[in-house]
């Protein structure tokens, strides 16, 4: 399957907040995080899994939460493109 | 004389990997008839067969397939444009062909079951159930899409999102996994296939008499406004086959878990 492909099938399953829309950087043409950031136990979550030390099952249950909530996608996204990891 | 769509299409034709096709639709839309005829010998028995193994008999699919070859050249509709010179280049031929009569096959038989329905003196109440079957068509496509991602693992949703919707590098999401890149590559990859053939077993299920193929997925998800789809009721018998499936893929990522995703 092409890259575009799959492009196109996520944003057709999961559209972008109109919000999350209108956050986009003009700096960096990336979306920025807004919601996620006041919500402490979601950033938190981010946090903990780029930093790593979480076990598999806490991972796939960060995930989970994670999908609820395009900001926490979205400050997922940035904080890994910020390389926020220290996983070596 | 070259008719103008041929010119302006033309120079819009891609010179990529596909050069040779692009260059023998070039010709056939110049009215070339050597290139026609290697066309023909190339490709008509292919669109045939192509029906053939959809399991369409042959003489429905001869007259699909004729069908489709007349309006390459011709075209339809007021414009007159050739269908031929809507390739851009950007797959092979053969198998942008298989699509057209793929496609006008689905156009065929989407008529004749809405015919049924029409009466001479209600034409518009036949044009309104043809747009809500449509759209109830694609509506269908996007919930099936939508429930296969629900059974799909969250750990593989979110670096598909990651990857492919945020943009983020491949290796840097596998880094925090603590993933190789090559296993995160093989696990995406399973990934789509999953929701690819468990999105056809749903469309499938509502209606086993559709033929939709993977493309049509692909097309309903670039051409239409889908979000907007996604606001409206889901197909009941969508609803009723949703049992949360296992994925099978990535096992070896999920130690100690088991079944579906936990709620937290």
């Amino acid at each position: 399957m092409k890259r575009q492909e799959i492009k196109s099938i996520l944003n057709a399953v999961f559209p972008i907040a109109d919000d999350a829309v209108m956050a986009y950087s003009l700096h960096s043409g990336r979306p920025r995080p807004c919601g996620a950031a006041t919500d402490p136990d979601l950033a938190d979550l981010v946090d903990r899994l780029v930093k790593g030390g979480m076990s598999d099952v806490e991972r796939e249950q960060a995930c989970v939460r994670l999908l609820r909530d395009e900001h926490a996608m979205e400050l997922l996204a940035d904080r890994i493109r910020d390389g926020g990891t220290s996983v070596e | 004389m070259i008719p103008p769509f041929i010119v302006s299409r033309s120079n819009h034709l891609a010179q990529g990997t596909y050069a040779e096709d692009v260059e023998l639709v070039r010709r056939c839309l110049e009215n070339d008839s050597a290139a026609i005829s290697t066309l023909h010998v190339t490709y008509y028995r292919r669109m045939v067969e192509k029906l053939l193994y959809m399991r369409i008999p042959e003489p429905q699919a001869e007259d699909v397939v004729a069908d489709v070859w007349s309006d390459l050249f011709t075209g339809r509709g007021d414009d007159g444009e050739p269908l031929l010179a809507r390739y851009a280049g950007k797959s092979s031929l053969s198998h942008w062909l298989g699509r057209v009569v793929r496609n006008r096959l689905l156009d065929i038989r989407r008529r004749q079951s809405h015919q049924v329905n029409i009466e001479p003196s209600n034409e518009r109440t036949f044009r309104v159930d043809v747009e809500h079957r449509d759209f109830q068509l694609k509506a269908t496509i996007i919930k099936a899409l939508k429930m296969a991602f629900d059974t799909c693992e969250p750990t593989a949703v979110v670096m598909l999102r990651l990857v492919y919707v945020h943009g983020v590098n491949q290796r840097e999401v596998a880094r925090v996994w603590g993933w190789h890149e090559s296993k995160m590559s093989r696990y995406l990859s399973r990934s789509m296939a999953f929701i690819r053939d468990e999105t056809m077993r749903r469309v499938q299920e509502v209606d086993p008499g559709l033929k939709v193929g993977w493309d049509d997925i692909l097309s309903v998800c670039l051409h239409d406004d889908v979000n907007r789809m996604l606001d409206e009721g889901t197909p009941e018998s969508i609803e009723a086959s949703r049992p949360r499936l296992s994925m099978g893929v990535a096992q070896e990522s999920r130690r100690g878990s088991s079944g579906g995703p936990e709620e937290s």
